[in-house]
C-alpha cells in the first residue's frame, strides 16, 4: 500500500508535462478580475443586513399605526428616541467588531487559522441579529404598553395584558421566521466552511 | 500597484504555476472550475504578495494561499458539470519506469485520492508534494504528532477503499 502511494508520488512528481503552461499575457488580465470568493461574499450579506436593520429601526421609530389612537405622547417619543439611540450604539459596536475581525482575515494564514477567522467574523454578524431581534421584541412590549397608556378611553374595554403578549408574540414569530430564512441561507454558504473546520478541529482533538 | 511589483509577481507566478495547477486539479473535476479555481488563487496571491517578505521561498508561500483558496474561499460555480478529464489527461502519460498494470493501481489510487475529503485532500497533496510534517502542520495549523497521526489514518483509509476485502 505504502509502496503504491511512493510509486504516485513518483508519477505525481512526473506529471508537469500534462499541466497547462500559462504565459505572462494569461497571467495579466487575471490581476485586474475581481475576487468572487465566499469572505467577499460574507461581507456584502453582512452588510446587507446591517442595512436591513439600520432600515427596520427607522421605520419602526416612524411607523403610525393611525386612527384614532394618540401617538405623539411625550413618553412614547423619549422611548424612540431612547431605543434608536441604544439601537445605533449597538450598530456602531458590531460594525467596528465585525471590521476589526474582517480585517484580520489573511489567506496566508494556516488554514485552521483562516477559517476560525472567517466563521468569527459570521459571528459577529450573527450575534448582532440576535441583539436586534431581542431589542425588537422588548421595543414591541415598551411600545404597546405606552401607546395603551396613552389610549385610555381606547383600550378601557380590552385585556391589556393581552394586547402586550400578542404583539410581543407577532413580533417574535417574524423575527423566527427572518431567523429561519437567515440560518437556511448561511446554512448553505458556509456549509463546506464548517464542515471543513470540523474535520480540522477533529484532527487537534 | 507599483509596475515593478507586478512584473515581480508575474514573473514568480509564471514560474511556478505548476503548484496552482495540481492544486486545481486535485480539487476541480473539469476544466471551467480548473480555470474559475486558478483565477482565484492568482487574485488571492497578488492581493497578498505586497506582504510577501520573501524570506520564505515564493513555492512555499503559494502552497499555503492556493490550499486556503481551494480548501476555504473558493466558492464552486454552478455552471460546471463534474467529469474526469484531468484523471484521464493525467495517466495518459506513461512513465518508462511503470507498466500499464501499475499505470492503472495508479489511476485507481488517483481517484481514491479524489474521494478524500478537502482536508486529507490537503494532507496527501502536500505528501505527494514532498513536504515534511512541519512544513505541513504550519500549512494546515495542527501539529506536527497530529499531522503525523492523520497521514497514517489518510494512508489506511486509502488501502481500505483500494482494497474493500
Amino acid at each position: 500500500m505504502v509502496d503504491e502511494l511512493e510509486l504516485l508520488k513518483k508519477q505525481w512528481q512526473n506529471q508537469d508535462a500534462t499541466l497547462p503552461k500559462l504565459s505572462r499575457e494569461d497571467i495579466y488580465p487575471m490581476l485586474l478580475k475581481k475576487s468572487s470568493s465566499i469572505v467577499k461574499l460574507i461581507f456584502i450579506i453582512s452588510m446587507i443586513e446591517f442595512a436591513f436593520w439600520i432600515l427596520i429601526s427607522t421605520l419602526f421609530r416612524d411607523f403610525k399605526f393611525g386612527g384614532e389612537l394618540t401617538l405623539e405622547s411625550a413618553s412614547l417619543q423619549r422611548f424612540e428616541t431612547t431605543f434608536l439611540i441604544v439601537h445605533l450604539f449597538i450598530l456602531l459596536f458590531f460594525i467596528i467588531k465585525f471590521y476589526i475581525n474582517f480585517k484580520k482575515i489573511t489567506s496566508t494564514d494556516s488554514a485552521r487559522h483562516l477559517m476560525k477567522k472567517i466563521l468569527k467574523v459570521r459571528k459577529t454578524v450573527t450575534y448582532y441579529i440576535y441583539t436586534s431581534m431581542t431589542l425588537f421584541v422588548i421595543a414591541s412590549i415598551f411600545t404597546t404598553t405606552l401607546i395603551i397608556d396613552s389610549n385610555p378611553q381606547v383600550f378601557a374595554e380590552t385585556n391589556k395584558a393581552m394586547v402586550v403578549i400578542i404583539t410581543a408574540l407577532v413580533i417574535f414569530m417574524i423575527s423566527c421566521a427572518f431567523w429561519f430564512v437567515y440560518s437556511k441561507v448561511y446554512g448553505i454558504l458556509t456549509k463546506r466552511l464548517d464542515r471543513n473546520y470540523k474535520d480540522l478541529k477533529k484532527i487537534e482533538s | 500597484m507599483d509596475k515593478n511589483l507586478q512584473e515581480q509577481f508575474v514573473t514568480l507566478l509564471e514560474e511556478n504555476q505548476n503548484i496552482v495547477h495540481k492544486v486545481c486539479r486535485l480539487y476541480t473535476n473539469n476544466r471551467d472550475q480548473h480555470n474559475d479555481l486558478f483565477q482565484e488563487v492568482t487574485i488571492q496571491l497578488w492581493r497578498a504578495f505586497p506582504k510577501f517578505r520573501g524570506d520564505a521561498k515564493f513555492s512555499t508561500w503559494m502552497y499555503r494561499v492556493a490550499l486556503n483558496t481551494a480548501i476555504t474561499l473558493y466558492r464552486k460555480s454552478k455552471r460546471t458539470v463534474q467529469t474526469q478529464d484531468f484523471d484521464n489527461v493525467m495517466f495518459r502519460i506513461s512513465s518508462e519506469e511503470y507498466d500499464d498494470t501499475i499505470e492503472q493501481q495508479l489511476k485507481v489510487m488517483y481517484t481514491a485520492i479524489k474521494d478524500l475529503n478537502d482536508i486529507e485532500k490537503a494532507l496527501v497533496f502536500l505528501y505527494l508534494e514532498d513536504k515534511n510534517y512541519k512544513e505541513i502542520s504550519e500549512t494546515m495549523g495542527i501539529t506536527e504528532v497530529n499531522a503525523r497521526v492523520k497521514m497514517n489514518r489518510v494512508k489506511g483509509k486509502l488501502k481500505k477503499i483500494l482494497n474493500p476485502s
